[in-house]
């Protein structure tokens, strides 16, 4: 097991019970610490409350949408300037969506039924093996 | 000699006068009634403006025959001017000389008349000509509002009204643009002036403001129009409201991004759940469990590929899908193309290749690309026999395009099946036989596509005989267009 992730602190925002379960068995295994969040208001709480290491974003969400939680972080803080985020979601992006991910820069926008878990994985890596600016 | 004592001069006058002159004598009845009358004098202009010669001393029945039968009041009129002396005017249509004349008649001696009369007949159709036009124009369902080369509006129709809230009469003598407020950017209204500037025709969507305040989207075409010397003379804009049909646009794409969304929940959900059993990780798994486990996996990437099919077909018949060209590497999708397929159908094929040497990076979307040369090499994976599977990949570049061709050795496509292979839904009897969970989409969403990209699509084919696909691209690539959402990549 590669011990890229080992530690790193990793919150995951989904609303999908089912999909959070399987998101937070996969990255527990790789050795993270998994924050999860059913909703974008609690998602973007404790965003601001932890500072996790890397964000995994789902857009529809209940009570705040993904894309306004990304707004928010982007602009709440220095570290939200530039924690890595992956959107994950099953929205195909629309011109309007595409709009808002140029401005905000997530890392990655995947769409969950075309990635494996171990893909994911290997997303949420390759963030972490980048230079830090 | 003063001109005005030389009858010479006065001659001059009388036959180079530009309007037609008639000196007459009236003939009355018992009762008084006039019924004819004598040509005394005519000038020169009389005969080119009615086409009748030599009148002079024939009476007007002669001259013109049927003319008390058309023009009844004709003689009436005569009549009176030459008894009361009271001079009359008046336009009509004179039968037996076809044509439209204005007459103007006075009288100074009793019984004797002089009229003056003109050919109208060009002024009066190019007036009827316009009327008819005018008709139209004021009925028809689009604004429409004429300019003058500075914007300042000289006619506005009757839709005006009904679209804008403006009457006709509000809007003539105003700025176009001051009444509309313009909500548009700035940059907006300098390409719309540069372009007509330019006395090129501009069209594109735009916001403007009803007169109540309410913002709405229009289809609008402005165009100059030049005078002989080839300067603007007016400029015509058609404006059509199409605020509905947005909305129906806006609702639609809506419900389809939301739909697509719902689709892809379950089967993600599968995919990784499958995923974490397959590993090992929850445990050891035996043969036959992983051979289940990979049936349950396959059949679910079957679903999300027809998911994301229907969804790129909706987007496509919407044509709301947008391109995003960059520099892609052909082969590199060729070869990933070909190594998922093989993992896909657990086959390993015999793949030849040609691409042209000048063939360097495509300029194109990478995912419309991914989804054509899926849909080519899929068909040939699906059809061939899986033991001796050869496919053949060429590219070619000529005449401004690139030709690219995939050849497989499988079932081919029967004659009789050629013409609706393209079609929606449509499968052939023996793909059905060979394959019975294919959709019938993919070459419809093949064909949609290479359409919509300026491309074409086409096939060699014959029963058992394998089939040939070929696409044409225009070699400079695909250009960028603006939509209001992606398409899925399938595989």
């Amino acid at each position: 097991m590669d011990q890229l992730l080992l530690n790193k602190k990793i919150l995951i925002a989904e609303d999908e019970p089912a999909m959070l379960n399987a998101l937070t068995d996969r990255f527990k295994r790789e050795g993270c610490v998994v924050i999860g969040a059913e909703n974008g208001e609690i998602a973007l709480d404790l965003a601001t409350k932890e500072n996790p290491d890397v964000i995994l974003l789902d857009i529809l969400m209940p009570k705040m949408s993904g894309m306004e939680v990304l707004s928010a972080i982007r602009t709440g803080s220095n570290w939200g300037k530039t924690v890595p985020i992956i959107i994950l979601t099953n929205l195909s992006p629309s011109e309007k969506i595409m709009d808002e991910v140029v401005k905000d820069e997530p890392s990655y926008y995947l769409i969950k039924s075309d990635w494996k878990l171990y893909e994911i994985v290997e997303k949420v890596q390759s963030c972490f093996r980048k230079p830090v600016l | 000699m003063n001109p005005k004592d030389s009858p010479n001069f006065y001659r001059s006058l009388f036959d180079n006068m530009l309007d037609g002159l008639a000196y007459g004598k009236m003939i009355f009845d018992e009762q008084g009634r006039p019924i004819d009358y004598t040509y005394l004098l005519v000038n020169k202009n009389f005969q080119r403006l009615t086409g009748l010669n030599d009148v002079e001393g024939k009476k007007v029945t002669e001259v013109m025959p049927g003319i008390a039968a058309s023009n009844p009041d004709w003689l009436e009129i005569h009549g009176r001017v030459a008894t009361t002396g009271k001079p009359e005017h008046f336009e009509t249509y004179v039968a037996p000389l076809a044509g439209w004349f204005y007459l103007s008649i006075y009288s100074t001696q009793k019984g004797f008349f002089v009229t003056m009369f003109q050919n109208i007949t060009e002024r009066v159709e190019s007036q009827k000509e316009l009327e008819k036009f005018k008709l139209a124009l004021d009925n028809i369902s689009d604004n429409v509002i004429i300019t003058d080369p500075e914007g300042i509006v000289v006619y506005a129709n009757k839709a005006v009204e009904h679209v804008t809230g403006y009457k006709p009469e509000e809007a003539v003598g105003k700025k176009s643009g001051a009444l509309w407020k313009k909500p548009m950017p700035r940059e907006y209204y300098q390409n719309l002036w540069g372009t007509i500037k330019q006395k090129k025709v501009f069209s594109s969507e735009i916001e403007n403001r009803r007169k109540n305040g309410e913002l709405y989207t229009a289809v609008i075409s402005i165009s100059p129009i030049l005078n002989t010397n080839g300067e603007v003379e007016f400029f015509v804009s058609i404006e059509r409201d199409i605020t509905q049909e947005k909305e129906v646009e806006r609702a639609k794409n809506e419900f389809l991004s939301l739909a697509s969304h719902q689709l892809r929940t379950p089967p993600s959900i599968i995919s990784w759940y499958t995923e974490m059993l397959q590993s090992g990780e929850l445990g050891p798994i035996n043969k036959k469990q992983t051979d289940y486990l990979a049936e349950i996996y396959q059949a679910n990437k079957r679903m999300i590929a027809i998911i994301n099919s229907l969804l790129n077909i909706s987007r496509i018949e919407m044509g709301t899908f947008s391109i995003s060209a960059k520099e892609i590497d052909l082969k590199a999708i060729v070869d990933e193309t070909v190594r998922e397929l093989s993992s896909q159908f657990k086959r390993t094929i015999t793949l030849k290749t040609d691409y042209d040497p000048a063939m360097g990076l495509f300029k194109a979307d990478p995912n419309i690309m991914q989804i054509l040369i899926d849909n080519l090499f899929s068909n040939a994976f699906k059809y061939s026999p899986p033991g001796n599977t050869q496919i053949e990949v060429t590219t070619k570049i000529k005449d401004g395009s690139l030709l690219l061709s995939v050849k497989d050795n499988g079932i081919g496509i029967p004659a009789k099946d050629q013409i609706r292979v393209f079609e929606k839904l449509f499968r052939a009897d023996n793909a059905v036989s060979a394959n019975p969970d294919g959709t019938g989409l993919g070459l419809y969403m093949a064909k949609k596509i290479t359409d919509g990209v300026g491309g074409k699509i086409w096939f060699e084919s014959g029963e058992s005989k394998g089939a040939t696909f070929y696409v044409s691209l225009p070699a400079s690539g695909m250009k960028e267009k603006t939509g209001t959402t992606t398409l899925a990549r399938i595989s």
